[in-house]
Protein backbone atom coordinates (compact mmCIF):
# COMPACT_ATOMS: atom_id res chain seq x y z
CA UNK A 1 0.00 0.00 0.00
CA UNK A 2 1.56 3.26 -1.07
CA UNK A 3 1.33 6.70 0.51
CA UNK A 4 -1.84 7.74 -1.30
CA UNK A 5 -3.54 4.49 -0.30
CA UNK A 6 -2.61 5.02 3.34
CA UNK A 7 -3.84 8.59 3.22
CA UNK A 8 -7.03 7.46 1.47
CA UNK A 9 -7.76 4.92 4.20
CA UNK A 10 -7.08 7.46 6.94
CA UNK A 11 -9.24 10.06 5.21
CA UNK A 12 -12.07 7.56 4.72
CA UNK A 13 -11.97 6.68 8.41
CA UNK A 14 -11.99 10.37 9.33
CA UNK A 15 -14.93 10.90 6.98
CA UNK A 16 -16.92 8.09 8.52
CA UNK A 17 -16.18 9.36 12.03
CA UNK A 18 -17.28 12.86 11.01
CA UNK A 19 -20.51 11.43 9.58
CA UNK A 20 -21.14 9.58 12.85
CA UNK A 21 -20.57 12.81 14.78
CA UNK A 22 -23.47 14.38 12.82
CA UNK A 23 -25.72 12.41 15.15
CA UNK A 24 -27.31 9.01 15.59
CA UNK A 25 -29.12 7.37 12.71
CA UNK A 26 -32.47 9.19 12.52
CA UNK A 27 -35.63 7.11 12.78
CA UNK A 28 -37.81 6.64 9.71
CA UNK A 29 -40.43 8.94 11.17
CA UNK A 30 -37.82 11.65 11.53
CA UNK A 31 -36.75 11.13 7.89
CA UNK A 32 -40.33 11.64 6.76
CA UNK A 33 -40.65 14.81 8.84
CA UNK A 34 -37.41 16.15 7.36
CA UNK A 35 -38.63 15.33 3.85
CA UNK A 36 -41.85 17.28 4.54
CA UNK A 37 -39.75 20.21 5.74
CA UNK A 38 -37.65 20.04 2.58
CA UNK A 39 -40.86 20.01 0.51
CA UNK A 40 -42.08 23.07 2.40
CA UNK A 41 -38.80 24.85 1.67
CA UNK A 42 -39.10 23.89 -1.98
CA UNK A 43 -42.72 25.10 -1.99
CA UNK A 44 -41.60 28.38 -0.43
CA UNK A 45 -38.90 28.81 -3.06
CA UNK A 46 -41.41 28.02 -5.82
CA UNK A 47 -43.94 30.48 -4.38
CA UNK A 48 -41.27 33.17 -4.18
CA UNK A 49 -40.32 32.42 -7.79
CA UNK A 50 -43.97 32.79 -8.85
CA UNK A 51 -44.23 36.13 -7.06
CA UNK A 52 -41.02 37.38 -8.69
CA UNK A 53 -42.13 36.09 -12.11
CA UNK A 54 -45.53 37.76 -11.73
CA UNK A 55 -43.82 41.04 -10.85
CA UNK A 56 -41.53 40.75 -13.90
CA UNK A 57 -44.47 39.95 -16.19
CA UNK A 58 -46.31 42.94 -14.78
CA UNK A 59 -43.36 45.14 -15.64
CA UNK A 60 -43.06 43.66 -19.10
CA UNK A 61 -46.72 44.01 -20.07
CA UNK A 62 -46.48 47.56 -21.44
CA UNK A 63 -43.66 46.42 -23.73
CA UNK A 64 -45.70 43.49 -24.97
CA UNK A 65 -48.62 45.76 -25.75
CA UNK A 66 -46.52 48.21 -27.71
CA UNK A 67 -47.12 48.44 -31.47
CA UNK A 68 -45.86 45.36 -33.22
CA UNK A 69 -44.60 44.61 -36.68
CA UNK A 70 -47.00 42.24 -38.38
CA UNK A 71 -45.74 40.15 -41.26
CA UNK A 72 -47.65 40.53 -44.52
CA UNK A 73 -49.96 37.91 -45.93
CA UNK A 74 -53.68 37.21 -45.59
CA UNK A 75 -53.13 34.15 -43.42
CA UNK A 76 -51.62 36.26 -40.64
CA UNK A 77 -54.52 38.71 -40.49
CA UNK A 78 -56.92 35.93 -39.51
CA UNK A 79 -54.88 35.03 -36.47
CA UNK A 80 -57.01 33.18 -33.94
CA UNK A 81 -56.51 33.81 -30.26
CA UNK A 82 -56.85 31.67 -27.18
CA UNK A 83 -60.44 32.88 -26.94
CA UNK A 84 -61.39 31.48 -30.32
CA UNK A 85 -59.33 28.44 -31.10
CA UNK A 86 -60.71 26.44 -33.94
CA UNK A 87 -58.91 23.27 -32.87
CA UNK A 88 -57.78 20.74 -35.41
CA UNK A 89 -60.67 18.61 -36.68
CA UNK A 90 -60.18 14.97 -35.97
CA UNK A 91 -57.24 15.52 -33.68
CA UNK A 92 -56.75 15.17 -29.98
CA UNK A 93 -58.40 18.09 -28.13
CA UNK A 94 -55.05 18.87 -26.51
CA UNK A 95 -53.80 20.07 -29.91
CA UNK A 96 -54.80 23.66 -30.60
CA UNK A 97 -54.36 25.55 -33.84
CA UNK A 98 -52.56 28.38 -32.11
CA UNK A 99 -51.71 30.72 -34.93
CA UNK A 100 -51.23 31.00 -38.66
CA UNK A 101 -47.57 31.37 -39.49
CA UNK A 102 -47.55 30.74 -43.19
CA UNK A 103 -45.45 27.89 -44.51
CA UNK A 104 -42.60 26.99 -42.19
CA UNK A 105 -39.39 25.46 -43.48
CA UNK A 106 -40.43 22.07 -42.18
CA UNK A 107 -37.06 21.35 -40.64
CA UNK A 108 -36.39 20.21 -37.07
CA UNK A 109 -35.12 23.66 -36.11
CA UNK A 110 -38.01 25.75 -37.39
CA UNK A 111 -39.46 26.52 -33.96
CA UNK A 112 -37.92 27.58 -30.63
CA UNK A 113 -39.48 28.58 -27.33
CA UNK A 114 -37.99 30.51 -24.46
CA UNK A 115 -38.22 33.58 -22.33
CA UNK A 116 -38.38 35.83 -25.41
CA UNK A 117 -41.49 34.07 -26.68
CA UNK A 118 -41.96 31.46 -29.38
CA UNK A 119 -40.02 31.84 -32.62
CA UNK A 120 -41.00 30.30 -35.94
CA UNK A 121 -39.15 30.42 -39.24
CA UNK A 122 -41.53 31.29 -42.05
CA UNK A 123 -40.40 30.04 -45.41
CA UNK A 124 -40.19 32.45 -48.34
CA UNK A 125 -42.90 32.21 -50.98
CA UNK A 126 -43.30 34.15 -54.20
CA UNK A 127 -40.20 36.31 -53.94
CA UNK A 128 -40.79 37.23 -50.31
CA UNK A 129 -37.99 37.06 -47.82
CA UNK A 130 -37.94 34.45 -45.11
CA UNK A 131 -39.24 35.84 -41.87
CA UNK A 132 -38.64 35.07 -38.28
CA UNK A 133 -41.98 35.29 -36.50
CA UNK A 134 -42.24 35.98 -32.82
CA UNK A 135 -45.39 34.58 -31.19
CA UNK A 136 -46.59 35.83 -27.84
CA UNK A 137 -47.44 32.68 -25.85
CA UNK A 138 -49.89 34.67 -23.71
CA UNK A 139 -52.20 35.51 -26.58
CA UNK A 140 -50.95 33.27 -29.38
CA UNK A 141 -50.61 36.28 -31.62
CA UNK A 142 -47.75 36.94 -33.99
CA UNK A 143 -46.21 40.08 -32.50
CA UNK A 144 -43.26 40.50 -34.84
CA UNK A 145 -42.14 39.39 -38.29
CA UNK A 146 -38.49 40.06 -38.95
CA UNK A 147 -37.13 39.67 -42.51
CA UNK A 148 -34.11 37.39 -42.48
CA UNK A 149 -33.50 37.15 -46.22
CA UNK A 150 -33.64 33.68 -47.72
CA UNK A 151 -32.57 30.17 -46.69
CA UNK A 152 -33.04 30.61 -42.95
CA UNK A 153 -32.76 27.08 -41.69
CA UNK A 154 -32.50 26.96 -37.91
CA UNK A 155 -33.62 29.10 -34.97
CA UNK A 156 -32.78 28.80 -31.30
CA UNK A 157 -33.25 31.20 -28.40
CA UNK A 158 -30.97 31.96 -25.49
CA UNK A 159 -31.76 32.45 -21.80
CA UNK A 160 -31.83 36.22 -22.31
CA UNK A 161 -34.60 35.90 -24.90
CA UNK A 162 -32.32 36.64 -27.86
CA UNK A 163 -33.02 34.57 -30.96
CA UNK A 164 -30.26 33.23 -33.22
CA UNK A 165 -30.87 32.18 -36.80
CA UNK A 166 -28.56 30.36 -39.19
CA UNK A 167 -28.90 31.26 -42.86
CA UNK A 168 -27.45 28.99 -45.49
CA UNK A 169 -26.75 30.06 -49.05
CA UNK A 170 -27.25 27.84 -52.09
CA UNK A 171 -23.55 28.34 -52.82
CA UNK A 172 -21.11 27.94 -49.93
CA UNK A 173 -19.39 30.99 -48.53
CA UNK A 174 -22.15 33.37 -47.51
CA UNK A 175 -23.55 31.54 -44.52
CA UNK A 176 -24.43 33.74 -41.57
CA UNK A 177 -25.50 33.58 -37.99
CA UNK A 178 -28.03 36.32 -37.22
CA UNK A 179 -28.68 37.69 -33.76
CA UNK A 180 -32.21 38.99 -33.26
CA UNK A 181 -33.14 41.31 -30.43
CA UNK A 182 -36.62 40.36 -29.15
CA UNK A 183 -37.38 43.83 -27.77
CA UNK A 184 -36.54 45.75 -30.92
CA UNK A 185 -37.61 42.96 -33.25
CA UNK A 186 -34.63 43.51 -35.52
CA UNK A 187 -31.38 41.86 -36.55
CA UNK A 188 -28.65 43.39 -34.43
CA UNK A 189 -25.68 41.40 -35.73
CA UNK A 190 -24.75 39.14 -38.64
CA UNK A 191 -21.74 36.90 -38.05
CA UNK A 192 -20.19 35.24 -41.13
CA UNK A 193 -19.78 31.49 -40.76
CA UNK A 194 -17.23 29.20 -42.40
CA UNK A 195 -18.56 27.66 -45.60
CA UNK A 196 -20.92 24.75 -45.21
CA UNK A 197 -20.68 22.21 -48.01
CA UNK A 198 -22.93 22.56 -51.03
CA UNK A 199 -26.25 20.93 -50.29
CA UNK A 200 -25.28 20.69 -46.64
CA UNK A 201 -27.52 21.64 -43.77
CA UNK A 202 -27.53 22.51 -40.10
CA UNK A 203 -28.18 19.36 -38.09
CA UNK A 204 -28.40 20.89 -34.62
CA UNK A 205 -28.00 24.21 -32.86
CA UNK A 206 -27.77 25.31 -29.25
CA UNK A 207 -27.33 28.58 -27.34
CA UNK A 208 -25.48 27.88 -24.10
CA UNK A 209 -22.29 28.57 -22.19
CA UNK A 210 -21.77 31.99 -23.72
CA UNK A 211 -21.77 30.61 -27.24
CA UNK A 212 -23.92 29.45 -30.10
CA UNK A 213 -23.08 25.89 -31.13
CA UNK A 214 -23.83 24.85 -34.69
CA UNK A 215 -23.46 21.31 -36.00
CA UNK A 216 -23.48 20.84 -39.76
CA UNK A 217 -24.08 17.82 -41.95
CA UNK A 218 -20.34 17.25 -42.39
CA UNK A 219 -20.07 16.38 -38.69
CA UNK A 220 -18.40 19.67 -37.87
CA UNK A 221 -19.28 21.60 -34.70
CA UNK A 222 -18.78 25.35 -34.66
CA UNK A 223 -18.58 27.46 -31.52
CA UNK A 224 -19.56 31.11 -31.96
CA UNK A 225 -18.82 33.35 -28.99
CA UNK A 226 -21.97 35.39 -28.31
CA UNK A 227 -20.00 38.39 -27.06
CA UNK A 228 -17.04 38.65 -29.42
CA UNK A 229 -18.60 36.88 -32.39
CA UNK A 230 -15.42 34.82 -32.76
CA UNK A 231 -16.04 31.56 -34.63
CA UNK A 232 -14.03 28.45 -33.75
CA UNK A 233 -14.26 24.86 -34.84
CA UNK A 234 -14.94 22.79 -31.73
CA UNK A 235 -15.09 19.48 -33.58
CA UNK A 236 -13.68 19.13 -37.10
CA UNK A 237 -15.59 17.57 -39.95
CA UNK A 238 -15.91 13.83 -39.70
CA UNK A 239 -17.80 11.74 -42.21
CA UNK A 240 -18.30 8.98 -39.67
CA UNK A 241 -19.77 11.35 -37.10
CA UNK A 242 -23.23 12.60 -37.92
CA UNK A 243 -24.29 14.94 -35.14
CA UNK A 244 -28.00 14.67 -34.37
CA UNK A 245 -28.43 16.81 -31.27
CA UNK A 246 -26.88 19.33 -28.90
CA UNK A 247 -27.84 20.10 -25.32
CA UNK A 248 -26.49 21.88 -22.25
CA UNK A 249 -26.66 20.14 -18.87
CA UNK A 250 -24.54 19.53 -15.79
CA UNK A 251 -22.16 22.32 -16.71
CA UNK A 252 -21.23 20.78 -20.07
CA UNK A 253 -22.23 20.87 -23.70
CA UNK A 254 -23.46 17.47 -24.87
CA UNK A 255 -23.16 16.26 -28.43
CA UNK A 256 -25.18 13.29 -29.64
CA UNK A 257 -24.06 11.64 -32.83
CA UNK A 258 -25.68 8.65 -34.50
CA UNK A 259 -23.28 6.39 -32.63
CA UNK A 260 -22.72 7.95 -29.22
CA UNK A 261 -22.79 10.78 -26.75
CA UNK A 262 -19.97 13.01 -25.55
CA UNK A 263 -19.56 16.03 -23.30
CA UNK A 264 -17.59 19.15 -24.20
CA UNK A 265 -16.18 21.89 -22.03
CA UNK A 266 -18.20 25.05 -22.79
CA UNK A 267 -15.31 27.49 -22.81
CA UNK A 268 -13.23 25.79 -25.47
CA UNK A 269 -15.20 22.81 -26.77
CA UNK A 270 -12.70 20.26 -25.50
CA UNK A 271 -14.17 16.75 -25.15
CA UNK A 272 -14.26 15.84 -21.45
CA UNK A 273 -16.38 12.70 -21.42
CA UNK A 274 -17.36 9.98 -23.84
CA UNK A 275 -20.38 8.10 -22.51
CA UNK A 276 -19.56 4.43 -22.37
CA UNK A 277 -22.61 3.12 -20.52
CA UNK A 278 -23.71 0.04 -22.50
CA UNK A 279 -27.35 0.91 -21.76
CA UNK A 280 -27.00 3.86 -24.14
CA UNK A 281 -26.95 1.35 -27.00
CA UNK A 282 -30.71 1.05 -26.60
CA UNK A 283 -31.03 4.49 -28.17
CA UNK A 284 -28.40 3.93 -30.87
CA UNK A 285 -28.54 4.94 -33.66
CA UNK A 286 -29.57 8.18 -32.00
CA UNK A 287 -31.99 10.58 -33.63
CA UNK A 288 -32.16 13.47 -31.18
CA UNK A 289 -31.02 14.93 -27.88
CA UNK A 290 -32.49 17.38 -25.39
CA UNK A 291 -31.86 18.54 -21.83
CA UNK A 292 -34.56 19.09 -19.24
CA UNK A 293 -35.85 18.01 -15.84
CA UNK A 294 -32.28 17.63 -14.60
CA UNK A 295 -31.37 15.05 -17.21
CA UNK A 296 -30.32 14.42 -20.77
CA UNK A 297 -32.73 12.65 -23.09
CA UNK A 298 -31.57 10.67 -26.10
CA UNK A 299 -34.16 9.39 -28.54
CA UNK A 300 -33.40 6.78 -31.12
CA UNK A 301 -32.68 3.13 -31.54
CA UNK A 302 -35.82 2.64 -33.55
CA UNK A 303 -36.26 2.62 -37.26
CA UNK A 304 -39.24 0.34 -37.05
CA UNK A 305 -42.39 0.71 -34.99
CA UNK A 306 -40.69 1.78 -31.79
CA UNK A 307 -38.07 4.15 -30.49
CA UNK A 308 -36.25 4.32 -27.22
CA UNK A 309 -35.97 7.35 -25.02
CA UNK A 310 -33.14 7.01 -22.53
CA UNK A 311 -32.52 9.32 -19.60
CA UNK A 312 -28.86 10.08 -18.93
CA UNK A 313 -27.44 11.59 -15.79
CA UNK A 314 -25.63 14.72 -17.01
CA UNK A 315 -22.80 14.52 -14.49
CA UNK A 316 -21.90 10.86 -14.45
CA UNK A 317 -23.02 10.00 -17.97
CA UNK A 318 -24.97 6.99 -16.68
CA UNK A 319 -28.17 5.87 -18.28
CA UNK A 320 -30.67 5.99 -15.41
CA UNK A 321 -33.90 5.13 -17.21
CA UNK A 322 -35.12 3.83 -20.53
CA UNK A 323 -38.56 4.00 -22.05
CA UNK A 324 -39.94 2.33 -25.14
CA UNK A 325 -41.96 4.55 -27.46
CA UNK A 326 -44.04 2.06 -29.37
CA UNK A 327 -46.74 2.99 -31.81
CA UNK A 328 -47.93 1.23 -34.96
CA UNK A 329 -47.51 3.31 -38.06
CA UNK A 330 -44.21 4.91 -37.15
CA UNK A 331 -42.37 2.79 -39.70
CA UNK A 332 -40.67 4.86 -42.35
CA UNK A 333 -41.46 8.17 -40.70
CA UNK A 334 -38.99 10.96 -40.06
CA UNK A 335 -36.26 10.52 -37.43
CA UNK A 336 -37.31 11.54 -33.96
CA UNK A 337 -36.98 15.14 -32.80
CA UNK A 338 -36.80 15.59 -29.04
CA UNK A 339 -37.31 18.64 -26.80
CA UNK A 340 -37.69 19.09 -23.06
CA UNK A 341 -38.23 21.52 -20.22
CA UNK A 342 -38.34 21.02 -16.46
CA UNK A 343 -41.59 19.02 -16.51
CA UNK A 344 -42.09 17.55 -19.92
CA UNK A 345 -40.12 15.68 -22.52
CA UNK A 346 -41.55 15.40 -26.03
CA UNK A 347 -40.53 13.20 -28.90
CA UNK A 348 -41.91 13.97 -32.34
CA UNK A 349 -41.56 11.32 -34.98
CA UNK A 350 -43.38 12.19 -38.15
CA UNK A 351 -47.05 12.54 -37.30
CA UNK A 352 -46.62 11.04 -33.83
CA UNK A 353 -45.94 13.07 -30.71
CA UNK A 354 -45.09 11.39 -27.40
CA UNK A 355 -45.48 13.37 -24.17
CA UNK A 356 -43.25 11.86 -21.49
CA UNK A 357 -43.27 12.65 -17.76
CA UNK A 358 -40.28 14.67 -16.58
CA UNK A 359 -38.99 11.81 -14.44
CA UNK A 360 -38.96 9.52 -17.47
CA UNK A 361 -41.21 7.01 -15.73
CA UNK A 362 -44.02 6.86 -18.30
CA UNK A 363 -45.47 8.14 -21.52
CA UNK A 364 -48.07 10.65 -20.39
CA UNK A 365 -49.78 10.89 -23.72
CA UNK A 366 -49.59 10.27 -27.44
CA UNK A 367 -50.99 12.57 -30.09
CA UNK A 368 -51.32 12.49 -33.84
CA UNK A 369 -50.24 15.64 -35.64
CA UNK A 370 -51.57 16.71 -39.04
CA UNK A 371 -48.21 16.84 -40.82
CA UNK A 372 -45.11 14.69 -40.92
CA UNK A 373 -42.49 17.42 -41.15
CA UNK A 374 -41.46 20.15 -38.78
CA UNK A 375 -39.87 20.86 -35.46
CA UNK A 376 -41.01 20.80 -31.89
CA UNK A 377 -40.17 22.96 -28.88
CA UNK A 378 -41.10 23.03 -25.21
CA UNK A 379 -41.33 26.26 -23.29
CA UNK A 380 -43.52 29.19 -22.32
CA UNK A 381 -46.03 26.81 -20.73
CA UNK A 382 -46.74 24.63 -23.73
CA UNK A 383 -45.41 22.28 -26.35
CA UNK A 384 -45.12 23.88 -29.79
CA UNK A 385 -45.04 22.04 -33.08
CA UNK A 386 -44.95 23.43 -36.58
CA UNK A 387 -47.35 22.24 -39.24
CA UNK A 388 -45.59 23.48 -42.38
CA UNK A 389 -48.10 22.16 -44.90
CA UNK A 390 -51.04 23.93 -43.32
CA UNK A 391 -48.92 26.92 -42.32
CA UNK A 392 -49.89 26.74 -38.67
CA UNK A 393 -48.16 26.66 -35.33
CA UNK A 394 -49.74 24.07 -33.06
CA UNK A 395 -49.95 24.53 -29.32
CA UNK A 396 -50.19 21.38 -27.29
CA UNK A 397 -51.20 21.13 -23.67
CA UNK A 398 -48.35 19.24 -21.96
CA UNK A 399 -50.71 17.90 -19.27
CA UNK A 400 -49.81 17.39 -15.63
CA UNK B 1 -36.61 -15.40 -10.97
CA UNK B 2 -33.89 -15.76 -13.54
CA UNK B 3 -34.85 -17.48 -16.80
CA UNK B 4 -32.38 -19.61 -18.69
CA UNK B 5 -32.99 -20.76 -22.25
CA UNK B 6 -36.66 -19.85 -21.87
CA UNK B 7 -37.34 -22.16 -18.91
CA UNK B 8 -37.58 -21.28 -15.26
CA UNK B 9 -35.84 -23.25 -12.52
CA UNK B 10 -39.17 -24.74 -11.51
CA UNK B 11 -39.83 -25.87 -15.07
CA UNK B 12 -36.42 -27.55 -15.12
CA UNK B 13 -37.37 -29.29 -11.88
CA UNK B 14 -34.49 -27.64 -10.02
CA UNK B 15 -34.67 -26.23 -6.51
CA UNK B 16 -35.39 -22.51 -6.54
CA UNK B 17 -33.17 -20.38 -4.35
CA UNK B 18 -35.14 -17.45 -3.06
CA UNK B 19 -33.15 -14.57 -1.66
CA UNK B 20 -35.00 -13.28 1.37
CA UNK B 21 -34.56 -9.57 1.89
CA UNK B 22 -32.73 -8.34 4.94
CA UNK B 23 -34.89 -6.34 7.32
CA UNK B 24 -34.84 -2.74 6.11
CA UNK B 25 -34.16 -1.40 9.61
CA UNK B 26 -30.98 -3.47 9.92
CA UNK B 27 -29.78 -2.44 6.47
CA UNK B 28 -30.55 1.21 7.21
CA UNK B 29 -28.79 1.22 10.59
CA UNK B 30 -25.71 -0.44 9.12
CA UNK B 31 -25.42 1.67 5.96
CA UNK B 32 -26.63 5.14 6.93
CA UNK B 33 -23.38 6.77 7.99
CA UNK B 34 -21.42 5.15 5.18
CA UNK B 35 -23.90 6.45 2.61
CA UNK B 36 -23.72 9.95 4.10
CA UNK B 37 -19.92 9.70 3.92
CA UNK B 38 -20.09 8.59 0.30
CA UNK B 39 -22.42 11.46 -0.58
CA UNK B 40 -20.08 13.92 1.14
CA UNK B 41 -17.09 12.48 -0.72
CA UNK B 42 -18.86 13.17 -4.02
CA UNK B 43 -20.45 16.50 -3.20
CA UNK B 44 -18.48 18.15 -0.40
CA UNK B 45 -21.49 19.40 1.56
CA UNK B 46 -22.72 17.74 4.76
CA UNK B 47 -26.20 19.22 4.39
CA UNK B 48 -26.61 18.04 0.84
CA UNK B 49 -25.10 14.67 1.77
CA UNK B 50 -27.60 14.13 4.58
CA UNK B 51 -30.51 15.29 2.41
CA UNK B 52 -29.53 12.97 -0.43
CA UNK B 53 -28.88 9.99 1.85
CA UNK B 54 -32.15 10.41 3.72
CA UNK B 55 -34.16 10.74 0.53
CA UNK B 56 -32.45 7.66 -0.91
CA UNK B 57 -33.22 5.59 2.19
CA UNK B 58 -36.85 6.70 2.14
CA UNK B 59 -37.10 5.56 -1.47
CA UNK B 60 -35.40 2.29 -0.58
CA UNK B 61 -37.88 1.78 2.26
CA UNK B 62 -40.81 2.39 -0.08
CA UNK B 63 -39.39 -0.09 -2.62
CA UNK B 64 -37.88 -2.50 -0.12
CA UNK B 65 -39.94 -5.46 -1.27
CA UNK B 66 -38.07 -5.19 -4.58
CA UNK B 67 -34.80 -3.47 -3.64
CA UNK B 68 -34.22 -5.72 -0.64
CA UNK B 69 -33.99 -8.74 -2.94
CA UNK B 70 -31.26 -7.19 -5.06
CA UNK B 71 -27.81 -8.65 -4.78
CA UNK B 72 -26.47 -5.23 -3.72
CA UNK B 73 -29.22 -3.05 -2.23
CA UNK B 74 -26.42 -0.81 -0.93
CA UNK B 75 -25.31 -0.12 -4.51
CA UNK B 76 -28.89 0.81 -5.43
CA UNK B 77 -29.02 3.35 -2.59
CA UNK B 78 -25.66 4.82 -3.60
CA UNK B 79 -26.79 5.18 -7.19
CA UNK B 80 -29.89 7.04 -6.01
CA UNK B 81 -27.67 9.22 -3.83
CA UNK B 82 -25.39 9.98 -6.76
CA UNK B 83 -28.38 10.89 -8.94
CA UNK B 84 -29.86 13.08 -6.23
CA UNK B 85 -26.55 14.72 -5.56
CA UNK B 86 -26.26 15.83 -9.16
CA UNK B 87 -29.83 16.98 -9.59
CA UNK B 88 -29.59 20.62 -10.57
CA UNK B 89 -32.47 21.64 -8.37
CA UNK B 90 -31.12 19.91 -5.31
CA UNK B 91 -27.71 21.36 -5.98
CA UNK B 92 -29.13 24.86 -6.19
CA UNK B 93 -31.17 24.24 -3.06
CA UNK B 94 -28.17 22.93 -1.18
CA UNK B 95 -26.05 25.83 -2.35
CA UNK B 96 -28.75 28.23 -1.21
CA UNK B 97 -28.91 26.58 2.18
CA UNK B 98 -25.15 26.53 2.43
CA UNK B 99 -25.00 30.21 1.62
CA UNK B 100 -27.60 30.98 4.28
CA UNK B 101 -25.72 28.98 6.86
CA UNK B 102 -22.38 30.40 5.86
CA UNK B 103 -23.81 33.88 6.12
CA UNK B 104 -25.01 33.06 9.61
CA UNK B 105 -21.51 32.05 10.64
CA UNK B 106 -18.55 34.29 11.19
CA UNK B 107 -17.23 33.50 7.76
CA UNK B 108 -16.28 30.65 5.47
CA UNK B 109 -13.43 28.46 6.63
CA UNK B 110 -12.21 24.89 6.64
CA UNK B 111 -14.68 22.09 7.33
CA UNK B 112 -14.69 21.90 11.14
CA UNK B 113 -15.88 18.32 11.08
CA UNK B 114 -12.88 16.99 9.18
CA UNK B 115 -9.17 16.97 9.95
CA UNK B 116 -7.27 19.13 7.45
CA UNK B 117 -5.51 16.13 5.94
CA UNK B 118 -8.82 14.37 5.23
CA UNK B 119 -10.50 17.57 4.03
CA UNK B 120 -7.68 18.16 1.54
CA UNK B 121 -7.85 14.56 0.36
CA UNK B 122 -11.60 14.63 -0.35
CA UNK B 123 -11.32 18.05 -1.98
CA UNK B 124 -8.74 16.55 -4.32
CA UNK B 125 -10.99 13.55 -4.96
CA UNK B 126 -13.85 15.87 -5.96
CA UNK B 127 -11.58 17.48 -8.54
CA UNK B 128 -11.15 14.13 -10.34
CA UNK B 129 -13.19 13.26 -13.43
CA UNK B 130 -16.57 11.79 -12.50
CA UNK B 131 -15.89 8.10 -12.98
CA UNK B 132 -12.49 8.28 -11.29
CA UNK B 133 -14.14 10.17 -8.44
CA UNK B 134 -16.79 7.48 -8.00
CA UNK B 135 -14.25 4.67 -8.24
CA UNK B 136 -11.93 6.27 -5.68
CA UNK B 137 -14.77 7.10 -3.27
CA UNK B 138 -16.16 3.58 -3.44
CA UNK B 139 -12.71 2.06 -3.05
CA UNK B 140 -11.72 4.05 0.04
CA UNK B 141 -15.02 4.93 1.73
CA UNK B 142 -16.84 1.70 1.03
CA UNK B 143 -13.81 -0.55 0.74
CA UNK B 144 -15.46 -2.24 -2.23
CA UNK B 145 -13.47 -4.67 -4.37
CA UNK B 146 -12.97 -3.72 -8.00
CA UNK B 147 -15.56 -6.29 -9.13
CA UNK B 148 -18.29 -4.51 -7.17
CA UNK B 149 -17.15 -1.11 -8.37
CA UNK B 150 -17.23 -2.44 -11.93
CA UNK B 151 -20.83 -3.58 -11.50
CA UNK B 152 -21.73 -0.20 -10.03
CA UNK B 153 -20.07 1.76 -12.85
CA UNK B 154 -21.26 -0.62 -15.57
CA UNK B 155 -17.76 -1.30 -16.90
CA UNK B 156 -15.07 -3.97 -16.71
CA UNK B 157 -12.77 -4.57 -13.75
CA UNK B 158 -9.81 -3.58 -15.92
CA UNK B 159 -11.46 -0.22 -16.56
CA UNK B 160 -12.00 0.23 -12.83
CA UNK B 161 -8.35 -0.55 -12.17
CA UNK B 162 -7.48 2.07 -14.79
CA UNK B 163 -9.73 4.64 -13.10
CA UNK B 164 -8.15 3.87 -9.71
CA UNK B 165 -4.64 4.02 -11.11
CA UNK B 166 -5.18 7.36 -12.83
CA UNK B 167 -7.10 8.67 -9.84
CA UNK B 168 -4.25 7.81 -7.48
CA UNK B 169 -1.71 9.39 -9.79
CA UNK B 170 -3.75 12.59 -9.98
CA UNK B 171 -4.20 12.63 -6.20
CA UNK B 172 -0.48 12.12 -5.68
CA UNK B 173 0.29 15.03 -8.00
CA UNK B 174 -2.30 17.25 -6.36
CA UNK B 175 -1.46 16.35 -2.78
CA UNK B 176 2.28 16.17 -3.27
CA UNK B 177 2.58 12.57 -2.16
CA UNK B 178 4.30 9.62 -3.84
CA UNK B 179 2.87 8.31 -7.12
CA UNK B 180 0.53 5.44 -7.51
CA UNK B 181 1.95 2.10 -8.29
CA UNK B 182 -0.38 -0.41 -6.71
CA UNK B 183 -3.61 -1.67 -8.20
CA UNK B 184 -6.95 -1.91 -6.48
CA UNK B 185 -7.25 -5.00 -4.40
CA UNK B 186 -9.88 -7.37 -5.51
Amino acid sequence: MNGIDRRGRRSALALLQAAERLGPVPGLGELRRRRRRRSLVRGGVAAAAVVVAAALVGQAMPALRSPVTRPPGPDISTTPTTRAWPGVPGLDPRVRDAVATGPACGCPGDVAAGSGGVWVLRDARGGERDRLLRVDPGTDEVVAGIPVRESASYVRSGDDGTAWVVRLEPSPGDEELLQVDPAGGSIVRAIPLPAIETGGRVEAMLVAGGAVWIADSAGRLLRVDTTSGQVRTALPSGRDRRIVGLAAAGGGIWVASRTGLQRLRPRDGRVTLQVSDPALQRAIPADGLAAGAGALWVAGGGGEASDRLVRVDPVSGWVVASLELRRPGLEGQRPAVVAADERTVVVRRGTGLFLVAGDGSRVRGYLELPGRDGGVAVGAGAVWATDPDRGRLLRIDPGG
Amino acid sequence: MRRAKGRTAAERDEPTVVRLPERFEEFYEREYHRVVSFAYALGGSWWAAEDAAQEAFLRAHREWERVGRYEQPGAWVRRVVANLAVSAFRRRLAEGRALVRLAARAGPGPDPRLQPEAADFWRAVRALPVRQRHAVALFYVEDWPTAEIARYLGCSEATVRGHLHRGRQALARRLGGPGASGEGSG
